[in-house]
């Protein structure tokens, strides 16, 4: 264990099972545990500090700031995206333990991986992009998509003061102040589930990146970067998960920018095909099931092309999409609710999220 | 080979102004970075940026301050280029898009900041430096410039005292790379990692010193070190702004003893008398566990949660305190070089032809021996620009010179026999955190000789052990151990100069305050000190001050 800094109180001891790949070594990846005693008060990142610099040097994982602002220690901790570095470790060691819990409750057999028996605290890469090592993900489509919505000023007129300043009031700023706080992460990327039916949706990065450039006063150019992004694999690909506002370490509420971006982009008339479809989609699916279905959404939208089915693993793991879903009992509730709202001769197209 | 006409080494928001400049000067510039560069340590900075903006302000005034805050070590000359830019160099960020927090008027606002007789801080909200590093990625992106990331660069490669280039790991594939260039742009920010808990990322490991260290370019004031009086346990900073709120600060008598340190300002006096104030207590065996405790229950719990948010959050997440509960752990944490390697103001080594140093890395002497806060992203600014405007004039009016084949060979001989060594050594972890902890103790706020002393042989104790190192891991995909055992190498060589000067200068001046002298000494020690590499440890020599326009006075607040 690190030296404790603060001895009066009792240290965290934590089974971390991490998950391992090393393409050097031309194996599978594989679960590899670690039994660690760190300091109260650690974070994650700071446990795998410790690994990596006295158990373990070829543990390989992205560090930086450790202060959740440079963006580098996206990781799966217990299977949702998250920075390691505001992590507490006591918190995802508790999480590990009730999940351990309700398993032995519920007698099912667990995992048969020795590395993940009990009350582990698991460890994967990033989602969503291929792995490197370890930790380690190759964010290069990523990178290229953040690149693709053209995150840079544009304004054909370049208005300044007599002092060379482009004005812009402290509401005007306020207005793209939570798109600012993206750190770039990828912690929603990994858990979005239209990029993982859709692997070349845009993503919600993007389009945080995107709003924040839509709503800058200083840029003239909304029109033409809505346009781009109301094409395909752009904003109406989006099935309205909000896995995206719940992974956020930064708190954004990713989902609802997004939202702000479509609104904008029906303002100036830009409501693609897919949208429509995607809509349709959307009230069809509550029709049928009594509630929205992420993944036939994004495969009715016409999201994937050769069925979203084969393109997703089994139900991952519970975790991550907040449970299995129960069946709604009544269904033909729903369905008179939708048939009222929709009304004579609508389209079905869903309102303002 | 690879080959540019510039080169630049680290993509913080100094290297990248530096790219973004020389690009537009026509050059053909690379950019080398051993992390993507919005991850770069610039992020960190939250409070702002300088320049005299203001009806009321003058680039003059901004000069005044600065002389006076550096405690008068500062190069007068420099220092007015950089506050004479500092407006315009504002502007032409804020064209690039950066999007700075206003005034109801429109124009760019500006907040009151330590040391500044006016409210001269541009900022966006508590994410200045991010939104700065975010601001210039997105420039060099839409300029189409080369990166190179996840790149590390081992060594700074001189030949007749002319950079050609250097040489670099790709980490993704473990391959050695030579680099080739007319001017070499080097902007790989701060070293204060060689002390426990430094507010710094944990890749500020100056890199770039010690490379153009052993190149045998000198470094300059590099005993001079700015300590902040609130960080938590690992160092990641607690804004001053909590006091300014009415947070006080409590030692293990639950004493508020700042009231006898400074009577009137209390816990807002000035940054070095706040952290000495509680470096004494601690010393005294009045902390509590080697802590200070920053109470922010006075201000209220509903207060907190709104004006407060991000310290709460930064508080539970890395302590696992909520402050509206209970007082947060802080002590004085290491956070700002004012020194680094020489350079004029155009960021040009004067020994290395084609050599340029530009932000946190270097010593252009604008800060003296303590920095204004908001004074050192100008300074990354103003000077990464002109450097970039240097290196593409530089590259325009010379040919390409060889890159001596044998660097690659010589770097690559380095490590095979690093990773040859036989498997009982020690890693470099240890040896790292045994250095930072000794630094703090005895080479931090309070300085004395006999400390000073052991520090320095206990340093060299430590590069002895390190002579023998061992890797951790061998891999060439992605291999984290190997970058880190060299930057362990550059932190020893640069804590050692840290630790000479802070033995030689007998005086207490800015950030330096030694027990046995407790009066600046403008009379001996009105000068830069200099350490060039020599055979055993850094030779130490000192260079004269510029002083255009104010001679040094008594510094009181
Ligand atoms: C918590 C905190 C708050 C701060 N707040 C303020 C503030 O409010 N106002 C202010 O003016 N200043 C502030 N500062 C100081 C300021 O942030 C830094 O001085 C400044 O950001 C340094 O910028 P830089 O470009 O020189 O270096 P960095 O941003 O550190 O960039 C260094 C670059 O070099 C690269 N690099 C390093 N070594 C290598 C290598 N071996 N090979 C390849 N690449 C390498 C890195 O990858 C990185 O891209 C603050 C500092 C801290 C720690
Ligand atoms: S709401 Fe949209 S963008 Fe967000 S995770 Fe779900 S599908 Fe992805
Ligand atoms: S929106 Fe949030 S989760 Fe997504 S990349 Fe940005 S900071 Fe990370
Ligand atoms: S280390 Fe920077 S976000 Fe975690």
């Amino acid at each position: 264990m690190p030296a404790a800094d603060d001895p009066g109180v009792p240290p965290v001891t934590a089974a971390l099972a991490i998950r391992r790949y090393d393409p050097e070594l031309g194996d599978e990846a594989r679960w590899q545990r670690y039994e660690i005693e760190m300091p109260a008060g650690s974070t994650v990142l700071e446990a795998l500090m410790y690994v990596q610099e006295h158990v373990d040097g070829s543990l390989a994982f992205r560090r930086s700031c450790r202060h959740a602002i440079c963006g580098s220690c996206g990781m799966r901790i217990n299977g949702c995206a998250r920075l390691a570095c505001n992590t507490q470790l006591t918190a995802v060691v508790a999480e590990a333990e009730r999940r351990a819990a309700r398993r032995s409750a519920a007698a099912t057999s667990g995992d048969d991986d020795a590395a993940l028996a009990g009350a582990a605290v698991r460890i994967e890469p990033l989602g969503n992009m291929p792995v490197i090592r370890d930790l380690v993900t190759d964010m290069t489509v990523f990178w290229e998509k953040l690149r693709s919505v053209q995150p840079w000023l544009q304004s054909l007129d370049d208005r300044a003061d007599a002092d060379g300043e482009r004005l812009m009031t402290p509401h005007q700023y306020a207005v793209i102040a939570q798109g600012l706080l993206c750190v770039e992460c990828g912690a929603c990327y990994s858990d979005c589930i239209a990029v993982e039916a859709a692997p070349e949706f845009v993503g919600p990065t993007s389009l945080v990146k995107a709003y924040r450039y839509a709503y800058d006063v200083r840029d003239d150019q909304a029109h033409r970067r809505l346009h781009d992004l109301a094409g395909e694999h752009g904003m109406w690909e989006c099935t309205h998960c909000y896995v995206c506002t719940q992974r956020c370490p930064k708190h954004l509420r990713v989902r609802e920018l997004i939202g702000r971006l479509s609104e904008l982009a029906q303002v100036e008339g830009l409501c693609s095909d897919a949208a429509v479809k995607r809509s349709q989609a959307f009230v069809a699916g509550i029709e049928q099931s009594g509630r929205v279905d992420e993944r036939t959404l994004a495969e009715k939208a016409g999201a994937v092309r050769g069925g979203v089915s084969a393109a997703l693993p089994a139900p991952v793991s519970e975790m991550l999409r907040g449970g299995a879903r129960e069946p709604i009992s009544d269904v033909d509730l729903v369905r008179r609710v939708a048939g009222r709202l929709r009304g004579p001769g609508s389209t079905g197209a869903e309102g303002a999220p | 080979m690879i080959a540019h006409e510039v080169l630049i080494i680290g993509a913080g928001l100094a290297g990248m102004r530096a790219a973004i400049a020389a690009h537009d000067a026509g050059a053909d510039v690379a950019l080398v970075s051993k992390v993507h560069p919005v991850r770069s340590h610039t992020c960190c900075a939250q409070g702002g940026i300088n320049a005299a903006l203001g009806d009321d302000d003058s680039w003059e005034a901004h000069l005044f301050d600065t002389v006076k805050g550096s405690d008068y070590l500062g190069d007068q000359d420099a220092i007015e280029v950089m506050c004479k830019a500092a407006p315009g160099d504002i502007r032409a960020l804020e064209h690039m898009g950066c999007p700075f927090s206003r005034f109801e008027n429109g124009r760019i606002a500006q907040r009151p900041f330590g040391g500044a007789g006016f409210p001269r801080t541009a900022y966006a909200a508590d994410i200045s430096g991010f939104v700065l590093l975010h601001t210039m990625y997105e420039q060099v992106l839409r300029r189409g410039i080369r990166l190179y990331q996840e790149w590390y660069v081992t060594r700074l490669v001189l030949d007749d005292g002319v950079a050609r280039g250097v040489v670099a790991i790709d980490l993704l594939t473990g391959k050695l790379h030579a680099m080739a260039a007319k001017a070499v742009v080097i902007a790989t920010g701060p070293a204060s990692r060689i002390y426990q808990s430094s507010s710094n990322s944990v890749d500020c490991t100056g890199d770039g010193m010690g490379m153009a260290y052993r190149a045998g370019l000198p470094l300059m004031d590099m005993e001079f070190v700015q300590f902040h009086p609130t960080g938590l346990r690992n160092g990641v900073l607690i804004t001053e702004g909590c006091r300014g709120e009415g947070g006080i600060l409590l030692n293990s008598d639950g004493e508020r003893f700042m009231k006898r340190y400074a009577p009137t300002k209390g816990e807002l006096a000035s940054r070095d008398v706040v952290s000495r104030a509680e470096a004494t207590e601690i010393a005294e065996g009045r902390g509590i566990d080697g802590f200070i405790m920053l109470d922010l229950r006075p201000i209220g719990p509903e207060r907190i949660r709104t004006n407060l948010l991000q310290v709460r959050e930064l508080s539970m997440d890395i302590a696992g305190v909520d402050p509206c509960e209970a007082p947060i752990p802080i002590r004085p944490t290491p956070h700002y070089f004012m020194g680094g390697v020489r350079a004029g103001v155009d960021g040009r080594s004067p020994v290395a032809e084609g050599a340029y140093f530009a932000g946190e890395v270097s010593c252009i002497s604008v800060h003296g021996a303590n920095r204004l806060g908001g004074n050192s992203l100008l300074d990354a600014v103003v000077f990464g620009r002109r450097s970039g405007e240097a290196a593409a004039a530089h590259a325009a009016a010379h040919e390409q010179l060889p890159l001596p084949e044998s660097a690659v060979r010589d770097q690559e001989a380095e490590i095979a026999e690093l990773a040859g060594r036989d498997g009982d050594g020690e890693r470099q972890a240890t040896i790292r955190e045994e250095l930072q902890k000794l630094m703090f103790a005895k080479v931090g706020i309070w300085r004395e000789k006999g400390a000073l002393a052991e520090a320095v042989d206990e340093v060299r104790a430590l590069k002895e052990r390190y002579a023998r190192v061992r890797l951790g891991h061998a891999g060439a995909v992605f291999n984290t151990e190997l970058p880190q055992v060299l930057e362990t190498g550059n932190l020893l060589d640069l804590a050692e100069c840290v630790a000479m000067g802070a033995l030689d200068r007998e005086e207490s001046r800015g950030s330096h305050a030694r027990t046995d002298f407790p009066e600046r000494d403008d009379e001996v020690w009105m000068k830069h000190s200099l350490f060039t590499r020599g055979d055993d440890g850094p030779v130490c020599d000192t260079a004269p001050v510029t002083i255009t326009r104010y001679e040094p006075e008594v510094r009181t607040y």
